[in-house]
């Protein structure tokens, strides 16, 4: 090897002109992207799964799914539902039959009117077997799905178009949470063109679909609640955080969920901070507790380990202090406020009750949490918290398949999750989660016959009065039981482009359809 | 010519067989049950039933695999659990942007990387060596996402020269392809210098001075015929990752590719998409390797002769 033979390289002939020049070709941009004053972005984390609302199972199918299609009554701003395609609706005394007054101005994108018959034919093809749904239970005990499911007849005689514009709906037993059900994605009413596609109502039409890449719509001009300010919509696929907040800053998205590590940069800044809106979300984050099992069998290892977090402390630490102390499944938001007395920060009490159940020496358990970075820190936390009065834990992370799989077979003695309202009513943090059948299948194996009763009261029981103070007790003796570690409710905080205007943060995640939105243009 | 063609071909069989095999066993050994990834949170057992009926997941494992070769050699690599659309088209859709970014990557990388090495060899042991042994290093070494995030911040935010994210133009493809080629390029660097300083001071470069070339000629046409070897191994290995899927610049720049499509289907085991995006991996790395060898040949007649004779 002669490595002194590079300092006889002669310089003289080398021209690395072109090559400079084909550099600067390739790497400096052609021109300048512009945002559009006509046009609304927004970010998806992921590409949506369909926009079949038939399969609309996760929230962000469920979001896109709000923009092209209409339910009968959807939600508002906050837990009340609205007038949508149904401009009245009522229930008769029985609690069991539905009756909606149609919209005579709604039209499909190509210009169908709609009418009842449609929305009959909408939810018996999310009935329909071939349909292959996921969201059967939504309309499970409409009158006449058994037959209609077995072949025997050949439509649901539960629902019933009177006339072109009168709908109704016949339950096998009332449900009171049912009208909440109708303003559900895969409650959306669609219809097929000519072609044999999916079509809606909705505000706006699909353009473009790059998968994992962005979603276009146009405004639709017919829209019978009053066309899009603005021309277009974009929603982008991003799944990483600092990248969307790349775009927002460049003006490239008009809506950011703020990345919780990033709170207080943005909330520091003025310039920034006066674009910041907090929501009180309808959501609950819990610990789940085994209840099959030691040590969790015993109520008091229960409340031991309620006792034995500092749940304020890392509220602060976490989530920059965003969230309000849970004291039970029910966010206060569906109690009129009404939530018992959260355990509160007590070692010593957590130690004695801990005494009491025979674990004065500590104990071991583990807790399984999904594969999100961020939730190291919360679990962190509570396993240092935790060992401080003996619970010795154990934190085991997996990805989120794996997770739920373990959680169904009762792997975990304890488990880190949270529960978000599908629809804003309290039957949703109680039925899903502590019904025995759904409990002992899927959950905390938590099982209580008077709960149980307390549920079905909830589910049945059509005056809101007494509904209120049955899910106010059913909440209390799952305070009382403690099944779940009750940690908080959450606060998500959305920054908005400053050019933005006539956007107000939605309580339900399908509330939203972009209508009144606009954009100041400079 | 045709022969060595046919014969790779031939070779890349049982490689393509093993993975279909190898990938349909751990699917399955591996934990996590796609039908829960697609119900949520709400379903009864009746329902998780007729799910794993109509998806075919209760059926002996040998009868699926059976199946699953059937519809392989028809073409067919079936249709995602979780969109309902044939992996096929979904494939079809992503590769052509999983392609332009490997491209981009790869002429970034060899562009860049051969200069850096020629001029780093050329200012051997100044500042500006010095300067490009960090550089390369730091290529080397620096997390793909990191220095994704980095053109992020710097190039996109700061200096507001080019789209932070997203793709459809070349102002778009040029931060993705950076950060996924900054390893080639780094490797490439390293690779062209040490060559040169190996290399120019060899009896045939000296004649060929001697016969009154320009220096470029001298570099170019006969000193880099001999680097050729190991720069089209770097850069089929490297390519036909590229081009098998960037998972995490894709991930990072929001970009639509083959690598996002898998990644997704395996955190939803999404089995027929896993399948299809493995499959499809491993024919485009056999196919890589095919044409690095055949590239070999036709660079280097020793190897021509060698595959020739061996036949």
């Amino acid at each position: 090897m002669s490595v002194s033979a590079a300092s006889d390289f002669p310089h003289r002939n080398f021209n690395f002109n072109f090559f400079i020049v084909l550099f600067v070709i390739l790497l400096l941009p052609t021109c300048t992207r512009v945002p559009e004053s006509r046009q609304l972005n927004l970010v998806l984390y992921g590409d949506p799964s369909s926009l079949d609302p038939a399969f609309a199972t996760d929230v962000r199918t469920g979001q896109v799914c709000a923009v092209l299609y209409d339910n009968l009554v959807r939600f508002g701003r906050g837990t009340e539902l609205i007038p949508s395609i149904a401009k009245s609706w009522g229930i008769d005394s029985t609690g069991t039959l539905y009756h909606f007054d149609l919209r005579s101005d709604v039209q499909f994108t190509d210009g169908t009117p709609l009418r009842a018959n449609h929305v009959k034919w909408a939810f018996q093809r999310l009935m329909d077997l071939e349909t292959q749904s996921h969201r059967t239970w939504l309309f499970q005990n409409v009158l006449g799905v058994g037959e209609f499911q077995s072949g025997d007849t050949n439509e649901i005689i539960g629902f019933r178009a009177k006339d072109d514009s009168t709908f109704s709906i016949q339950l096998t037993e009332p449900f009171a949470p049912f009208i909440g059900f109708l303003a559900m994605p895969s409650a959306s009413i669609v219809s097929e063109d000519k072609d044999g596609n999916l079509m809606g109502t909705g505000p706006w039409i699909l353009t473009q679909w790059v998968h994992d890449g962005h979603l276009l719509f146009e405004r639709n001009d017919q829209y019978f609640d009053g066309a899009p300010i603005l021309e277009k919509l974009k929603i982008r696929v991003l799944p990483e955080a600092l990248p969307r907040s790349a775009e927002f800053i460049t003006g490239y998205l008009d809506i950011m969920e703020i990345p919780e590590p990033e709170y207080d940069l943005w909330a520091d800044d003025p310039e920034w901070a006066l674009y910041i809106h907090l929501k009180d979300e309808l959501n609950t984050y819990y610990i789940g507790l085994n209840c099959s099992r030691p040590p969790f069998d015993d109520v008091r290892v229960r409340q031991a380990v309620n006792y034995a977090l500092d749940i304020p402390a890392i509220i602060q630490a976490v989530n920059h202090g965003k969230g309000t102390l849970a004291a039970g499944p029910v966010p206060p938001g569906l109690l009129h406020g009404v939530s018992p007395e959260p355990y509160g920060y007590g070692p010593e009490e957590s130690r004695k009750l801990l005494r009491e159940a025979g674990f004065e020496n500590g104990l071991d358990v583990e807790l399984w949490q999904g594969q999100a970075p961020e939730l190291m820190l919360i679990t962190e936390a509570i396993q240092a918290q935790l060992a401080e009065v003996g619970v010795h834990v154990k934190i085991i992370r997996n990805d989120w398949n794996m997770f739920s799989q373990a959680v169904v077979q009762g792997k975990p003695d304890m488990y880190y999750r949270s529960w978000w309202a599908d629809y804003p009513d309290a039957e949703n943090f109680l039925a899903p989660l502590f019904d025995s059948g759904v409990s002992l299948k899927r959950w905390t194996r938590y099982t209580n016959p008077q709960l149980d009763e307390i549920i079905l009261g909830l589910q049945t029981e059509t005056n809101e009065d007494l509904r209120q103070k049955i899910a106010i007790h059913a909440n209390q003796i799952l305070h009382d039981d403690a099944p779940w570690i009750y940690l908080w409710h959450s606060q998500t905080a959305t920054i908005v482009s400053p050019k933005l205007q006539g956007w107000q943060p939605s309580l339900m995640f399908n509330a939203e359809k972009y209508t009144r939105v606009g954009k100041r243009v400079e | 010519m045709l022969l060595i063609i046919i014969k790779r071909l031939f070779h890349g069989i049982p490689v393509i067989l093993g993975v279909i095999t190898i990938s349909f066993i751990l699917m399955y050994v591996a934990p996590g049950d796609p039908v829960l990834a697609l119900v949520g949170d709400y379903y009864d057992d009746a329902t998780l039933d007729n799910l794993r009926h109509q998806l075919g997941l209760d059926r002996p494992l040998p009868v699926q695999y059976g199946i699953y070769l059937q519809r392989i050699a028809t073409g067919d690599l079936g249709t995602s659990f979780v969109t309902g659309r044939p992996v096929w088209d979904d494939l079809a859709e992503k590769f052509p942007y999983t392609l332009q970014l490997a491209l981009a990557a790869m002429l970034i990388a060899i562009i860049t990387g051969v200069l850096l090495g020629v001029f780093s060899a050329l200012k051997k042991n100044t500042v500006w060596d010095k300067l490009s042994i960090v550089l390369s290093l730091a290529g080397v070494s620096a997390p793909v996402f990191w220095v994704a995030l980095l053109l992020i911040l710097w190039v996109g935010v700061y200096l507001q020269w080019l789209p932070p994210t997203g793709y459809g133009g070349l102002k778009f493809l040029v931060l993705p392809a950076i950060a996924l080629g900054a390893r080639s390029m780094a490797m490439l660097t390293r690779l062209t210098r040490a060559f040169m300083l190996d290399t120019m001071n060899e009896d045939y470069i000296t004649t060929a001075r001697a016969k009154g070339l320009s220096e470029r000629m001298v570099i170019f046409k006969h000193a880099f015929r001999n680097m050729a070897i190991p720069l089209i191994t770097i850069i089929g290995l490297d390519f036909g990752s590229y081009v098998s899927g960037a998972v995490l610049t894709e991930s990072v720049f929001g970009w639509p590719g083959v690598g996002r499509f898998a990644l997704n289907a395996i955190m939803k085991r999404d089995f027929p998409a896993i399948q299809g995006s493995v499959l499809f991996m491993a024919v485009v790395f056999v196919m890589i390797n095919i044409l690095v060898d055949i590239l070999y040949a036709w660079v280097d007649p020793r190897i021509r002769e060698r595959i020739t004779n061996a036949k």
